[in-house]
């Protein structure tokens, strides 16, 4: 196992994922994103429910920023802890504000003559994931300027 | 009885082999690349783009796995399962086999199960019982 041999399979491996991604059958792509402190997985055209405060209107194009992971059929791009922005973008519109269900909170107790009834709603937000991208120049980049670039593969002899 | 604990030593051997097998193991990622691909007997392991592989960019900014899909060898494949013989007589028959499934469902309630509720959303089945 020689250096330049390590060389070749990053090389090769940074050309098999810019090819896929560049390819028309790159099939369906997934991301984790972080958004207000949860971790989602989602895919494209996927609605998610944001619950509590959240400052954008309704028709608003954002920017989901902390993706930790983007992926396809035969590829995965893991970010430590999150991708770069230039790397891949994440978009979303926000298309509905709207309140959760009726929920009861009923607190008694014995003997006390105490009583409380209250109905709760949280505000909630819809978001709509829109189809995205994966810039493969960044990793090409990567490639280019290479140092000491650790590739890990059980092929490698 | 001899049979019994011959069939029981084999087992006991399955299970030893399978936990020599290195396990997928998050803390490295070592150890995913070493870990066993899904053979094939139709050669294509030994192309260049199907063997899975991770790296992580010079500037450890990001890791990179490549894990194509496995093919499977289509003789290793088996049949779809056939249908109920039920099923299968209605196909001359005036009655179309949806209209007797129907007829088989019509007390079940409309909409999807709670079991199905809870596989579509990744949740357990308590979710869905009214509070």
């Amino acid at each position: 196992m020689d250096i330049a041999s390590k060389t070749v399979t990053f090389r090769e491996l940074i050309e098999q994922v810019n090819n896929t991604i560049q390819s028309p059958d790159v099939g369906r792509l997934f991301a984790v994103i972080h958004l207000r402190g949860n971790q989602r997985k989602v895919t494209t055209e996927d609605i998610i429910i944001v619950n509590g405060d959240f400052p954008p209107t309704v028709g608003e194009r954002i920017r989901l920023e902390k993706v930790l992971m983007v992926g396809g059929k035969d590829f995965s791009l893991i970010g430590r802890p999150l991708l770069s922005r230039n790397v891949v973008k994440v978009e979303a519109t926000v298309i509905e504000k709207t309140l959760s269900n009726f929920r009861v909170s009923f607190n008694y107790l014995n003997g006390k003559n105490y009583k409380r009834f209250k109905g709760i709603k949280n505000c909630q937000h819809l978001l709509l994931l829109h189809q995205w991208k994966i810039i493969p120049s960044l990793i090409g980049y990567c490639c280019s300027s290479m140092k000491h670039s650790i590739v890990i593969s059980n092929r490698m002899t | 009885m001899n049979m019994r604990q011959t069939k029981r030593s084999e087992n006991k051997k399955n299970k030893e082999e399978t936990s020599k097998q290195p396990r997928l193991c998050r803390h490295t990622i070592q150890r995913i690349a070493n870990s066993p691909i899904h053979s094939q007997s139709d050669g294509t392991e030994n192309e260049p783009n199907r063997t899975p592989m991770v790296a992580m960019t010079p500037d450890d900014s990001t890791i990179v796995c490549w894990h194509p899909e496995p093919t499977f060898p289509y003789e290793y494949t088996k049949p779809l399962p056939t249908r109920k013989d039920k099923d299968l007589g209605m196909g001359d028959s005036v009655l179309k086999v949806e209209h007797h499934r129907d007829y088989m469902e019509r007390y079940r309630t409309r909409g999807p199960s709670k079991k199905e509720l809870a596989a579509m959303f990744y949740t357990s089945k308590h979710q869905w019982f009214p509070k």
